[in-house]
């Protein structure tokens, strides 16, 4: 009756289980699926909506992975590393987070984790000179959403930086429905360290204004100069040199308003692929688009993007016509 | 031994400086960089948020240069200058601001400030006078998600008033501007400002009895007044200063004029607008440059007349 044995020796093992069991901490499981901050919370409490946490660092510990953390209330709810699959959502509630001289969300989540971040108000604070470090600096999951927040005074606003230490990763970062203005760089995608030959990185900025920074949208297929990147040592953060490190960097620039930045849409390196359609590119000081060594600067015909009143712009070096695709879908039909 | 010596050099001094800096007021440093205004708060607060402000005015003078100042509960919170880097954010609490007759905003601020409005709703009553934002000096300006309303003039952008700003960038977006005389204004105040920019981006802009105005001769009168004269742009042209105006992605409907250019230096470029129901769609006077693009963006039906544009752009090649 060897079914009958093997029970009977799980059976054997059944004390060790059990205090194995209660050794793991109990963060390990029934975490709620749902945590709670507010201005005036305590993160000694539960992070219950009755007796909510006082910062997303403190909810973050308290809610399960693949959980939604919520502001009842405004309030600065500190800066926050993101190390697992998470939701955070103040929407309405202008959930700040100030954020001088460092990152105000990190996210360097596993390979298969999603984050979400709606309705954060991520300040680097400040006049003059900025000196918040990064709004979002993504190293590490499989796709974060950044929607209906507002990112300003930072050094980069938005910083698609996927090296997933080691591995071989791909990232996919979308930033929608927000407001990007005065940083040196307000979204910059590049590959990170660890990036291996067949990871690449892509990023999706949709129907955001971004106006009033340095450099607007920036893609370069290399690794940044600094640690964030800046304006003021290398010209929109990119270093001018390659230096032999080339991942597919892709970003798609759709149904932007990219105003009064000095250089509106920036594309360097040879696997770098800026896709711009349907924005208004007007206003900026030095250039609307600008295009360096080798890298791709698309657009489409019809003609999709408004660019006029800016200081000089690139054209595009890849055109490509989506009235033939549509007639040969038809076709194939 | 100079390095001992400096030392007890400055020691010397020490009794002059603890006076200086008693002497320094103390809103010159240490005002933190939030304020919190409330509907239930009062302005002897210090504007934190256990105990808020009453006041837009009384949270700007508690709050840092670059500071943010938001509103913990909808309310009215009265009429403020602005002379400093400075952002009032009331997203879906609406900051509310009553100004018959007086300007709900009024920003004169340095030419390196920059001011962020957020969530408010302006409302000047029945258009007696006043002005919704006014903005005379700073490097940028973004008002969104606000709705302006009842105001002689919703918007005026007017470089060159007092500190003297030679340029200035304005952003207005997701705002619902309406029942104003004017809905937003490009114009400069005087000849010596160089550049003025006003870029509306998804706004709604219906019911004006002026849509978006671009002159760049400033206005007959102060504010802008389309009882003085057309869509309140002055004719005789003592200064020409450059104005341009990035109407994209705006619905404009119902207005008297929807969008109006007018002098020789007055550009509005118009892309991806949805402009209907208007008594003149479009209107240029003056030698005004009214830009669209083709291939069409905008569609401009069911207005009463319209001006066909005097300068078409073609966006193939881009």
């Amino acid at each position: 009756m060897p079914a009958r044995r093997r029970h009977a020796r799980l059976l054997r093992f059944a004390p060790a289980l059990v205090l194995i069991a209660l050794a793991l901490p109990s963060s390990a499981f029934g975490l709620p699926n749902r945590g709670w901050v507010s201005g005036t919370g305590d993160d000694a409490n539960s992070c219950s909506s009755t007796a909510p946490c006082k910062t997303f660092a403190g909810a973050l510990t308290k809610t399960a992975a693949g959980g939604v953390i919520t502001c009842l209330d405004p309030g600065g709810y500190g800066t926050v590393v993101i190390r697992k699959s998470i939701a955070i959502k103040c929407s309405d509630t202008e959930a700040g987070i100030g954020a001088a001289g460092t990152n105000a969300v990190t996210v360097n989540a596993g390979v298969t984790d999603k984050v979400t971040l709606k309705g954060l108000d991520l300040n680097g604070t400040g006049v003059g000179p900025r000196t918040g470090l990064v709004g979002v600096r993504v190293l590490s999951a499989a796709s974060v959403h950044i929607t209906d927040s507002e990112i300003y005074r930072f050094k980069t606003g938005v910083q698609a930086n996927l090296s997933g230490g080691n591995r071989d990763v791909s990232g996919r970062v979308v930033v929608a429905n927000s407001h990007i203005h005065d940083n040196d760089i307000g979204i910059y995608n590049s590959p990170g360290f660890y990036m291996g030959f067949d990871g690449f990185t892509s990023l999706t900025a949709r129907n955001n204004l971004i106006a009033d920074n340095d450099c607007g949208i920036v893609t370069s297929s290399t690794l940044p100069s600094t640690t964030p990147p800046d304006t003021s040592s290398a010209m929109c953060g990119v270093p001018f040199e390659a230096g032999g490190f080339n991942r597919t960097t892709v970003t798609s620039i759709f149904g932007n308003g990219i105003y009064d930045n000095e250089q509106g849409v920036f594309v360097e390196h040879p696997d770098a692929l800026a896709l711009v359609a349907y924005n208004r590119i007007a206003s900026n000081s030095v250039f609307g688009m600008r295009r360096l060594d080798s890298a791709t600067l698309q657009t489409f015909t019809p003609a999709t993007n408004v660019i006029v009143n800016n200081a000089a712009t690139d054209p595009p070096n890849s055109v490509v016509a989506q009235t033939k695709r549509q007639a040969k879908r038809n076709r194939g039909r | 031994m100079p390095a001992p010596r400096r030392h007890p050099g400055l020691l010397k001094f020490a009794p002059a400086l603890v006076l200086i800096a008693l002497a320094l007021p103390s809103s010159a440093f240490g005002l933190p960089n939030r304020g919190w205004v409330s509907g239930t708060g009062d302005d002897a607060n210090p504007c934190s948020r256990s105990k808020p402000c009453k006041t837009f005015a009384g949270a700007v003078s508690k709050t840092a240069a670059g500071g943010v100042i938001r509103c913990l509960d909808p309310g009215g919170y009265g009429t403020v200058r602005i002379s400093k880097s400075i952002a009032i954010k009331c997203s879906d609490r609406e900051g509310g601001i009553l100004a018959a007759g007086t300007a709900a905003v009024n920003i004169s601020a340095a030419a390196t400030d920059k001011v962020t409005l957020r969530g408010l709703d302006l409302n000047g009553t029945a258009q007696t006078g006043g002005v919704g934002v006014t903005v005379t000096g700073a490097a940028s300006v973004h008002i969104v998600d606000s709705e302006i309303s009842g105001f002689k003039t919703g918007v005026w952008v007017s470089p060159g008033g007092s500190p003297t700003v030679t340029s200035m960038r304005v952003v207005v977006a997701n705002s619902h501007i309406h029942d104003n005389g004017i809905g937003l204004y490009n114009g400069p105040l005087a000849g010596y400002g160089e550049y003025s920019s006003l870029t509306a981006r998804n706004n709604l802009i219906a019911d004006n009895g002026c849509g978006v105005v671009t002159s760049s001769a400033g206005s007959s009168a102060l504010p802008p007044d389309a009882n003085v004269s057309e869509c309140g742009a002055q004719a005789s042209q003592f200064f020409n200063v450059t104005a341009v105006t990035g109407i994209f992605g705006n619905g404009i409907y119902d207005n008297g004029e929807g969008v109006f250019v007018r002098g020789t230096r007055a550009l509005a470029q118009v892309a991806y607008n949805r402009i209907t129901g208007n008594d003149l769609g479009m209107h240029r006077l003056d030698s005004g440059t009214l830009q669209t693009y083709t291939p069409a963006t905008n569609v401009i039906v069911n207005n009463a007349a319209t001006d066909p544009p005097n300068s078409v752009i073609a966006q193939t090649k881009r």
